[in-house]
C-alpha cells in the first residue's frame, strides 16, 4: 500500500492540507498528522476509517497506478458513445485579424462545393451509424459566411438524427460578426448552441488585432450580437486571446464585457501561440505571453466576478479531441483529418470522403497515431503527477514545434498553480 | 513501397498460392510469378493494376507505415466496443450432475448459492458497468454450476434488470447455460418473458450421453433433458444444443441428430466443440492449448460433423470465413462474470478460483478491482514474449488469456499454436474462396 504518486499536497493553512489528486479528480482535506503519513507512506497508525476513505478515491492504492491509469486513458479514448465532427465549410473568412494562424483565409481559400456537402452528409450518416448521437462542432475560416451550406447539414442530420432516435448536438467557433438574428432564428430549429466567439481586448485593442478586411473594427458589433443571443437564449463563451500585446489591457475588456452585458459572461482565457507551421514567411510573430501571466489573469477574472474553470486550463484531457476515436475534422474539399489545426498538412490527412460516403485514399496509420497518443508514450510523462491532466499537451502544438505528435510538450510549471487558484476559488472557506 | 510484415503465403491446392493478410484480414489469390516478385522484393515488377489491388488490400504499403501501431489501436479500441454489455451470472456453484469432465468441480469444490442481498448488489454493478460504458444493449447470461437450482435469485435479477433496461430504452436479452434437466413449464414460461435462450449439452444419444453426463448418483440424465428441450421449445425459447465430442462419441452423433429430429427439436442451432485433453478450452478461441495429437482429430471430427448437422437441416454456429483480429472478449471492458460471493471474473472458465478473480462487488455496488484485472486489461501481444514478431498475432492475439493464467499464473503469457492456427488459416481460405465463387 503506497499514497498514489498523484496526488498534489497544498498548505492551506496551520496544519491542514488540501490533496487533488489529479487521475481522480478527487480532493480532500488531512491534518498534517496525516499528510505526514501519506507523504511517508507509512498507514500502520491511520484510522481504519480515513485509509479506507482514502483507498477508495485512489488517495491512496495497493496496485501499480500505472496500469490503472493506462486503463482510465483507453476508456476515455474508445468508449465514447458519441461520433464527433468539426465541420469546416469554408476556409474564407470577412476578417484580418492580426495574429491569425491562416493568415485570415489566404493560405487556404477552399469552400465545400454541392457535392462535397451531399458526400459529408453521408460520411456522417455512416460514421454516426452505430453511434448514440452526432456532435458537430463549426469552424473554419469563418463558417457563418457559408450559412445555406450548414442548413443544408443541419435540415438532413436533424432529420436522420429523428428518425434514427440519435442526438445531435451542435455548437461552434465563430468570428460572431454574422450572427444575424435571421440566422439565430434558424440555428434555433436545429438548438445550435455554445457559440465561441472571441475577444482579444477591450474596443480600442480588439479593433486592431480584429477588424474587418476593410480595417474597421469588430467590437461594437460583437457586443449587438452577444446581446441578441442572450435575447434569443442560446448559450454562448467568450474566448479571450492574449499575448504579450493585449495583455495589460485584458482586465479593462472584463470591466467592460460586465458593464455591457450587465453580467459576468463565460469566459475562457487563451493564451495564443506562434504557429510555425502557416506562419513560416508571416512577418507578424505572436508575442507570447508567460505561463505566470495566464495565471495572474485567471485570478484576476476571478476577483472580478467571472467564473472560469482553472482546472481546465491548458487540461488536454478536456481541451483535445483529435485524440480520442471517432473524433474528425472535415475540411472544404472532404479531406478529413483529426485534428482541426493540422487541416492541409498531407501527412496528416487521415483520407478523403467518396461518393458513397466512405473514406478513399485512406491513411490508417495517420489516424491511429492520433487515437494512441497518450501520456504513457512518453518517458517524461510516464513519472509526471500532472499527466492525467496534461495528456503530454498539445499534439499539434508537438508537431508544429518538433515535426512529431509524438514528442511531449510539458506545462508542469503551469499545474501546480492552476490547481492552487482552482482549489482557493472552489474551497475558499477549506483555506486558513 | 514495401511488403507488410503481415503478409501470408500459403500453397492452394492447385499451383496458386493464398495471399492472406493478418492485419487487415485480406485475402487474394496468386501465381507462382506474384509470389516470387514479393518475396524476392522486386516490387517494381508487379504489374500496376494488381499493385494497385495490393496496396488496397494492406499487401504492399508505404516505407513509413508503422503497422504496429495500426495493429495497437485496433487491439486497444477493440477492447472497449461498447455496443453491448455482458455479464454471466453464477447464480450457484452447486449442480445435480457429475459430468466426467467438469472443469468447475461438479459442484463440490464450490457450492455457495447467490443470495439475495449479493443478488441486489450485482444488479446495482451491473447497472453501473452499463451506464458507465455507455452500453446500448445489455445481456445477461444465467451460469453455473446449474443456475436452474437457484432461479429464484435468476428470475429476480432478469426482472429487475429488463425493467431498467426498458426505463433507460435499450435492449435486454436473457439466456440460461444449464444442463436442461430442470427446465419446467414454469421456468420456460418465464424465461420466455425475456425472449429468453437456452443452451443445453448432449454429448450423443441417450446410451452415450449417459455415460458422460450423469447424476450425482449416476443416473442418466438423457431422457430429462429432452423433456426439459420439448417444454422449452413449447414456450418459444431459443434452443443451442452443445455437442461436446472426442474420439469416443462422435461416431454416435449423427443418431443424437436423428433423435432430435423424432422429437420435432429442429429448429434447435448445433453448437460442437471439441473436448480437449490439456485443458477447460475456450469455446471462442481460435486459439486454444492442445497439447495432444487427439486434439487435431477432434477439431476434424468437429468439422465433418458441422457438415452433417447442417445436411440434416439444422442451424450451426460455427464460424467459418477468415479468421478476425482476436481479441478475447474477456479484454472487453463491460464483460464480466459475477459469481454467487460477488466476486468477479473475466472468463467463464475460472471460476471458482480465487486466485484467477479481479475483485469483487462492495455492498454499494462498486466493484473493487485487484491488480490481476489491470492486468489482464493492460494485455497488448506486441510486447508479449516473442508475438510482436509473428505474423499470426493479429489472428491470434498471443492465445487464450485463461490458459496463461492456469499455465503459468499470469495472464499475459504466450499460450502459443502456430502450426495449428497455419493449417486453420488454409481452411479458412479455402472456406471462403469457396463462398466468393458461389456467391458469384
Amino acid at each position: 500500500m503506497r499514497s498514489s504518486r498523484f496526488n498534489i499536497y497544498y498548505n492551506s493553512g496551520p496544519n491542514r492540507y488540501l490533496v487533488y489528486n489529479t487521475m481522480n479528480d478527487a480532493i480532500i482535506r488531512i491534518d498534517d498528522e496525516l499528510e505526514n503519513c501519506m507523504r511517508n507512506n507509512s498507514f500502520e497508525d491511520v484510522n481504519e476509517e480515513y485509509l479506507s476513505m482514502l483507498m477508495q478515491n485512489g488517495f491512496v492504492t495497493s496496485i501499480d497506478e500505472t496500469s490503472i491509469f493506462q486503463l482510465n486513458i483507453n476508456r476515455l479514448k474508445y468508449s465514447g458513445s458519441l461520433a464527433s465532427f468539426i465541420l469546416i465549410p469554408t476556409h474564407r473568412c470577412n476578417l484580418n485579424c492580426t495574429y491569425c494562424y491562416q493568415q485570415s483565409g489566404t493560405i487556404l481559400t477552399d469552400t465545400m462545393d454541392e457535392s462535397t456537402v451531399l458526400k459529408v452528409i453521408k460520411y456522417i450518416k455512416r460514421m454516426a451509424a452505430k453511434k448514440t448521437g452526432i456532435t458537430i462542432s463549426l469552424y473554419g475560416g469563418e463558417p457563418l459566411l457559408e450559412p445555406d451550406i450548414l442548413l443544408t447539414i443541419f435540415k438532413e442530420l436533424k432529420k436522420y438524427c429523428d428518425t434514427e432516435k440519435k442526438s445531435l448536438k451542435i455548437t461552434g467557433t465563430t468570428n460572431g460578426t454574422l450572427l444575424s438574428e435571421n440566422l439565430m432564428e434558424k440555428f434555433k430549429i436545429y438548438h445550435v448552441n455554445d457559440i465561441q466567439i472571441t475577444f482579444a481586448g477591450p474596443k480600442s485593442v480588439h479593433d486592431v488585432k480584429r477588424a474587418y478586411k476593410n480595417g474597421s473594427g469588430t467590437y461594437d458589433r460583437l457586443i449587438e450580437v452577444i446581446r441578441n443571443l442572450e435575447k434569443h437564449k442560446i448559450d454562448y463563451r467568450l474566448r479571450i486571446d492574449v499575448d504579450k500585446e493585449n495583455f495589460s489591457h485584458i482586465g479593462e475588456l472584463l470591466d467592460d464585457l460586465k458593464d455591457k452585458l450587465g453580467k459576468a459572461p463565460r469566459i475562457s482565457i487563451q493564451k495564443v501561440s506562434y504557429i510555425t507551421v502557416f506562419n513560416k514567411h508571416c512577418d507578424k510573430q505572436v508575442a507570447e505571453v508567460s505561463e505566470e501571466r495566464m495565471h495572474e489573469l485567471y485570478s484576476l477574472a476571478i476577483l472580478k466576478g467571472y467564473s472560469t474553470n482553472t482546472i481546465a486550463l491548458g487540461n488536454s484531457r478536456i481541451g483535445c479531441g483529435a485524440i480520442f476515436d471517432d473524433t474528425y475534422t472535415i475540411a472544404p474539399n472532404g479531406d478529413i483529418y483529426k485534428c482541426c489545426s493540422s487541416v492541409g498538412i498531407p501527412e496528416h490527412r487521415l483520407g478523403t470522403i467518396a461518393e458513397d460516403g466512405t473514406l478513399k485514399d485512406v491513411n490508417q496509420e495517420a489516424y491511429c497515431k492520433w487515437a494512441l497518443r497518450n501520456p504513457l508514450q512518453f518517458d517524461e510523462c510516464r513519472s509526471c503527477e500532472f499527466a492525467p491532466m496534461c495528456f503530454a499537451g498539445c499534439a499539434f502544438h508537438a508537431y508544429n514545434k518538433f515535426g512529431d505528435i509524438n514528442v511531449p510538450i510539458c506545462n508542469k510549471e503551469q499545474y501546480q498553480d492552476n490547481i492552487k487558484t482552482y482549489l482557493k476559488d472552489h474551497y475558499l472557506n477549506k483555506w486558513g | 513501397m514495401m511488403t507488410s510484415f503481415y503478409n501470408i503465403l500459403l500453397p492452394t491446392d492447385g499451383s496458386k498460392y493464398f495471399l492472406f493478410n493478418a492485419l487487415q484480414r485480406s485475402l487474394m489469390i496468386v501465381d507462382q510469378d506474384i509470389k516470387d516478385l514479393l518475396e524476392s522484393k522486386a516490387l517494381e515488377e508487379i504489374p500496376i493494376e494488381i499493385a494497385k489491388k495490393f496496396k488496397d488490400n494492406g499487401i504492399l504499403i508505404e516505407d513509413d507505415h508503422n503497422e504496429q501501431e495500426v495493429y495497437h489501436y485496433y487491439y486497444e479500441s477493440r477492447k472497449y466496443i461498447n455496443q453491448e454489455a455482458s455479464f454471466h451470472i453464477i447464480t450457484t456453484y452447486a449442480c445435480n450432475f457429475s459430468c466426467e469432465y467438469c472443469f468447475e468441480g461438479k459442484g463440490i469444490i464450490a457450492s455457495q448459492h447467490m443470495d439475495l442481498k449479493t443478488a441486489e448488489n450485482v444488479m446495482r454493478f451491473i447497472k453501473d458497468t452499463t451506464m458507465r460504458n455507455n452500453c446500448r444493449a445489455l445481456n445477461i447470461q444465467l451460469y453455473g454450476g446449474e443456475t436452474l437450482i437457484n432461479f429464484d435469485i435468476g428470475y429476480k435479477i432478469l426482472e429487475n434488470l429488463s425493467q431498467w433496461a426498458r426505463e433507460i430504452h435499450i435492449p435486454f436479452s436473457a439466456h440460461a447455460i444449464t444442463n436442461g434437466s430442470l427446465i419446467t413449464e414454469d421456468i420456460a414460461n418465464k424465461l420466455s418473458a425475456f425472449h429468453g435462450s437456452v443452451l443445453v449439452t448432449l454429448d450423443g444419444p441417450r446410451e452415450i450421453h449417459d455415460r458422460r453426463r450423469f447424476y450425482k448418483d449416476g443416473r442418466g440424465t438423457f431422457d430429462d433433458i429432452i423433456k426439459g428441450l420439448i417444454i422449452a421449445k413449447r414456450h418459444g425459447l431459443e434452443i443451442t444444443i452443445r455437442v461436446n465430442v472426442n474420439k469416443e462419441n462422435y461416431l454416435h452423433i449423427p443418431s443424437l441428430l436423428n433423435t432430435l429430429k423424432l422429437n420435432d427439436l429442429n429448429k434447435a442451432i448445433i453448437s460442437i466443440k471439441p473436448v480437449f485433453d490439456a485443458s477447460p478450452a475456450c469455446i471462442s478461441c481460435p486459439s486454444r492449448d492442445r497439447d495432444g495429437e487427439s486434439d487435431k482429430e477432434n477439431i476434424a471430427i468437429c468439422d465433418n460433423l458441422y457438415n452433417t448437422a447442417r445436411e440434416e437441416g439444422f442451424n450451426t454456429d460455427d464460424a467459418t470465413g477468415l479468421p478476425n483480429l482476436n481479441v478475447c472478449g474477456a479484454l472487453h471492458s463491460q464483460r464480466f462474470i459475477v459469481d454467487p460471493l460477488g466476486r468477479l471474473f473475466k472468463c467463464a472458465i475460472l471460476p471458482p478460483h480465487e486466485s484467477f478473480s479481479v475483485g469483487a462487488i462492495d455492498e454499494s455496488g462498486m466493484p473493487k478491482c485487484n491488480s490481476l484485472f489491470y492486468k489482464i486489461m493492460s494485455r497488448n501481444p506486441l510486447t508479449i514474449d516473442d508475438c510482436g514478431s509473428c505474423k499470426l498475432t493479429p489472428i491470434c492475439g498471443s492465445g487464450c488469456l485463461a490458459m496463461s493464467l492456469y499455465k503459468y499464473g499470469e495472464p499475459n503469457k504466450k499460450v502459443c499454436e502456430k502450426n495449428y492456427m497455419m493449417e486453420r488459416l488454409k481452411n479458412c481460405c479455402e472456406f471462403e474462396t469457396s463462398k466468393r465463387l458461389s456467391t458469384r
